[in-house]
């Protein structure tokens, strides 16, 4: 289904069938339980109850209380260090109180099947947020917690870049498998509509000993919504943009539907060096489709497929017209949870460039196909020890990709195996010490010999403080297209590229709650410092042909962050990160277009039916260049929001995006519409 | 010595009193301020170096979107620098060490190679479109003048300008080179010889005037093919007089010292020299004065040869300038920005 014809039977379909039923005058009910250890039964304090925008934290004797809960059908979710997130789906009868009781499993926190974050201090972020935040997880996630997400115009790929990392150094995990493409190495955050998402959880630093290859700069772990109530949205915005999505469930089946058309045909402010004024930019636009499914089971089945095309338009200084990208993915991954836990994916991408006309060089029609696999087989067993109670792990793991067609090289391929031993041991109660020691051994084409690394997390959770510590190190292989890639005019292949290796950083933390009742804040500060040998990046040589190199750098910085609310319908919260990249020599510049600050802002307000969100980010100067000249301006972006509930089940929301027409650019050359107006129809069965 | 003596030399000593004052009120001007240009193209910046006090160097940002710049020409107190892909020309004022402007070129243009014909008006290549633009750079007026394929180099003498068309298509080689002569007054090509073939495999892309008056003019050919070559022109006659072999794979800019030696950077061979007395390569391919990475070259009213190192052109590595005697023993270097790829020197006239 195309983007035009989505949203108007949606909407024909909002109407038709008396989604907005009136909203009867219903008592709030009450949620009381209490949070245990299902081993022990002891009481769990310091417990992150939530209930859609409710929240709580649960008392030293376990207990929580949600108040002025809105009857009907909602989704209870408990989380705590060291213990399995604990979620049910709660009836709640107006005007009545419920009692639940609420065994968590201590457990490692998993973020997929091999890799254990016990002491590691995630930052999560819920769907409901996410969804205010912005349609796809490109949006959503924007500015938040220091994460920078890199766009290349209107509808080019926008992939996370964290901690002064490439957008190739961040693993993004769909329900524990990996959203990076295996040619590339990024992962397109708009192929996730943020309403497909329960939850997602960044770990910011040094990662891949755990959580595998890219995992260099940082994992954001997505985890997504089940089941889906029937549901669906569409939406219509400025510049032609246009869209729908259509969830829904059936028993443990999940599955969504969307596509979208990006804005196209937006003016763009004209380089001083072209001469100034305003212009229309031309060919940025383009579609995208994405399906997905989940089924829940012995075995969860997991399927994910993409489609887009778009317009290839080249930088504002010299355009293509008449450029066209093609892209399409299918992905299937199974998975079994438990102490001997496996599991398996394959993918098959396709991608395809064109253009009859170039700028420079002759005309080309560049398609490449490949397809990847992996599996993975681990087992888990608790162990004890004195005081220390916890569990241990072994796992191993492979992958092989191969692909063809023009945009490679014959035959390129990539395989790879790895294996992982980790632990996560705890001991105390009220003060909750976590020692979580990890260990990989990596195997890939081209290296003879095992490559190690390791990594030790440290934490610390005592009431609502939680101190964490670790030290570690990663690897990463090369991706595929830095590898492979075919040469043509102004690109040349290096194939002696090293793998990237994070030779040692340390990282601290702190994170304190506060507030009383169901007002809440969090506050929480880290700081980082490393090195990293090989950092691939791209420069040009002395004729401006650009290839990829390996180089040293030192990366320090820290992430400041807080969230507070509700206070009286109001949330606030408010980041600031530093990531200070510099190449490893004295005098050495921030690596290129690695922003060193970027701040976000936000604030939401809830009152009856009316909800209304003000959201501001700033990306601090990029270096276009290795030698710290001619820096790229910082740029803000402002967004506002106002949504009312129009019934049980149905809601409309109207946006401004760039509310002060920034029309920023991230790349040089790359101009992302400026201010957009969007309306957008929501319903939601109960 | 007597009183009258004394007397005597009185109206010697006054006279000599009053030709000093007169002497002070017409001073000389103070020597103009020679400087090293250098483009340093990944960090697209514009290093200022004087001459006899390098270090006060000082880097200028030439600004721009996607700039590529690669060469500058400079005349007086003004340089230009062609900015590549961004289809614009940089004009930078030398003594505030500032852009005043940067000039929009036609799209597509890839802006290239510059040469300054006076006090207001210069020349950028276009090999993108195969034209190069008349630039006013004191008002940004522009006017473009179809030429040959691939221009990438410009030389103005005798009241000319000499079009270095590359003959590139798809960035090689598709043939010899050849010059285009083109006529600043009517901004036409010009009368008579408008077109002067040279021998070599093409892509012609540095030339400079030497001592004798002649053009000289490398074609780097494919790279890495080792067919380089070393043109002699008339600017008068309009006619290529000699072609010499030996000049390598690399080739890389050209420079004369305004007497008989003419100098060929080489990113492979070093510094080259050609004599052209003698009509003779002295340092030719495998023989060069070793540079690494050699990638322009300049010289000084004193003779002194700057040999320009690129560095690794990535990382935030800056490169460097070897500065030689006439002998080649290198006398001191000067640390540049990254990448530095073209060089000029130029005396900036006293204010």
């Amino acid at each position: 289904m195309t983007g035009h014809g989505m949203p108007v039977a949606l909407l024909a379909l909002s109407v038709a069938g008396g989604f907005g039923a009136p909203l009867a005058a219903q008592a709030p009910a009450r949620l009381l339980g209490q949070v245990v250890d299902a081993t022990t039964q002891a009481p769990v304090a310091q417990a992150e109850v939530s209930a859609g925008d409710l929240h709580a934290i649960s008392r030293p004797d376990g207990g929580f209380l949600l108040g002025s809960v809105p009857p009907g059908r909602l989704r209870l979710e408990v989380r705590r260090i060291g213990y399995a997130p604990w979620s049910a789906v709660i009836e709640l009868l107006p005007g009545l109180d419920r009692t639940v009781a609420v065994p968590l499993v201590p457990v490692a926190l998993q973020l997929d099947s091999v890799t254990v974050l016990a002491a590691s201090q995630g930052i999560s972020i819920g769907g409901a947020e996410l969804a205010r935040r912005g349609r796809d997880l490109a949006q959503a996630l924007d500015g938040w917690e220091g994460v920078a997400v890199r766009r290349t115009g209107a509808a080019g790929p926008a992939s996370p870049q964290l901690r002064g990392g490439g957008p190739d150094e961040v693993l993004v995990l769909v329900d524990g498998f990996a959203l990076n493409d295996p040619l590339s190495g990024r992962a397109d955050l708009r192929r996730i509509p943020s309403a497909d998402v329960d939850r997602v959880t960044l770990l910011p630093g040094a990662q891949t000993v755990r959580a595998g290859a890219r995992a260099v700069a940082g994992v954001l772990s997505v985890e997504t919504r089940r089941p889906l109530r029937p549901e669906g949205s569409s939406w219509a915005g400025s510049h032609g943009a246009l869209g729908a999505r259509i969830g829904l469930s059936a028993g443990p089946l999940a599955a969504s539907v969307s596509s979208e058309r990006y804005a196209s045909g937006f003016a763009y402010t004209v380089p001083e060096v072209r001469g100034g004024g305003e212009a229309e930019r031309g060919n940025a636009g383009g579609t995208q489709s994405t399906v997905f499914a989940r089924l829940d089971g012995p075995v969860e089945l997991s399927l994910r497929g993409s489609q887009s095309q778009r317009g290839l338009p080249g930088t504002t200084t010299n355009p293509t017209l008449r450029a066209r990208g093609e892209d399409r993915s299918v992905f299937l991954g199974a998975r079994r949870e438990g102490p001997l836990h496996a599991s398996a994916s394959l993918q098959w991408i396709e991608t395809r460039a064109a253009d009859p006309a170039p700028v420079a060089g002759p005309p080309y029609d560049s398609y490449t196909h490949g397809i990847g696999a992996t599996a993975e087989l681990g087992l888990r067993r608790p162990v004890g020890l004195g005081a220390w109670t916890g569990e241990a792990g072994a796992a191993i793991e492979a992958r092989g990709d191969r692909f063809a067609g023009d945009g490679v090289r014959a035959g390129a391929s990539f395989s790879g195996a790895a294996l992982l031993l980790d632990a996560a041991l705890h001991r105390g109660r009220t003060s909750v010490l976590t020692v979580a020691p990890s260990v990989r051994l990596d195997l890939w084409t081209g290296h003879t010999r095992p490559v190690a690394s390791a990594r030790l997390d440290v934490g610390l959770q005592r009431d609502r403080t939680g101190l964490s510590a670790s030290v570690g190190s990663a690897v990463t292989p090369p991706v595929l297209a830095d590898l492979f890639f075919r040469e043509g005019v102004g690109v040349r292949l290096n194939s002696d590229l090293r793998p990237e290796r994070v030779r040692w950083e340390l990282e601290g933390g702190v994170r304190r709650e506060f507030g009383p009742g169901g007002t809440r804040g969090t506050v929480s500060l880290r700081a980082f410092a490393g090195r990293v040998g090989d950092m691939v990046v791209w420069a040009p040589d002395f004729r401006f042909v650009w290839s990829p190199g390996n180089f040293d750098v030192r990366r320090r910085g820290g992430e400041l962050s807080f969230a507070l609310g509700p206070l009286g319908g109001l949330r606030l919260d408010g980041s600031a990160a530093l990531a200070v990249v510099t190449y490893d020599h004295p005098g050495g510049a921030q690596v290129q277009y690695r922003p060193r600050v970027t701040y976000a802002a936000g604030a939401a307000w809830t009152r009856g039916p009316w909800s209304a969100d003000l959201r501001w980010h700033r990306i601090g100067a990029r270096f276009p260049t290795s030698a710290g000249t001619n820096p790229r301006p910082a740029f803000s972006l402002l967004d506002a929001g106002l949504e009312r509930r129009l019934g049980g089940s149905l809601a409309a929301r109207a946006e401004v995006r760039d509310l002060t027409d920034t029309r920023a650019e991230f790349i040089a050359g790359y101009p992302t519409p400026g201010r957009t107006l969007f309306a957008t129809l929501t319903f939601q069965l109960p | 010595m007597t009183f009258v003596r004394l007397l005597a030399l009185t109206p010697l000593a006054a006279a000599l009193f009053l030709a000093a004052g007169c002497a002070d009120t017409n001073a000389p001007l103070p020597p103009p301020q020679e400087v090293l240009l250098a483009v340093n193209s990944t960090a697209n910046t514009l290093s200022i170096v004087p001459v006899d006090a390098p270090a006060s160097a000082v880097a200028v940002e030439l600004g721009g979107t996607t700039p590529t710049p690669v060469g500058v020409s400079a005349h007086g107190d003004i340089a230009l620098v062609p900015l590549g892909l961004d289809n614009a020309v940089a004009v930078v004022d030398l003594r505030s060490a500032a852009v005043l402007r940067r000039i929009p070129l036609p799209a597509n243009s890839g802006a290239t190679g510059s040469a300054i014909v006076d006090d207001s008006i210069a020349y950028v290549a276009n090999p993108g479109i195969n034209t190069v633009s008349q630039v006013n750079y004191r008002t940004g007026a522009t006017a473009d003048v179809p030429v040959g394929v691939f221009p990438q180099g410009l030389v103005f003498t005798r009241g000319k300008l000499f079009v270095l068309n590359g003959n590139l298509v798809n960035f090689a080689p598709a043939g010899p080179s050849w010059l285009t002569v083109v006529d600043p007054v009517t901004n036409a090509v010009a009368d008579g010889i408008d077109s002067i073939p040279l021998t070599g495999e093409g892509n012609a892309g540095f030339g400079t005037v030497g001592g004798d008056g002649l053009i000289y003019v490398i074609s780097a050919g494919q790279f890495g093919s080792g067919d380089g070559r070393l043109s002699v022109v008339d600017p008068v006659a309009r006619t290529e007089l000699a072609s010499f072999s030996g000049f390598g794979s690399g080739a890389s800019g050209v420079a004369s010292d305004g007497q008989e030696r003419i100098y060929v950077s080489s990113y492979t061979d070093g510094l080259m020299v050609f004599d052209s007395d003698s009509n003779k390569v002295l340092r030719g391919a495998g023989q060069g004065v070793p540079v690494p990475s050699n990638a322009a070259v300049a010289v000084d009213s004193k003779g002194r040869i700057y040999a320009i190192e690129t560095g690794p052109c990535s990382g935030g590595r800056t490169g460097t300038a070897h500065v030689l005697d006439q002998t080649f023993t290198e006398i001191r270097t000067i640390p540049l920005g990254e990448c530095p790829v073209g060089a000029a020197v130029v005396q900036i006239p006293p204010e």
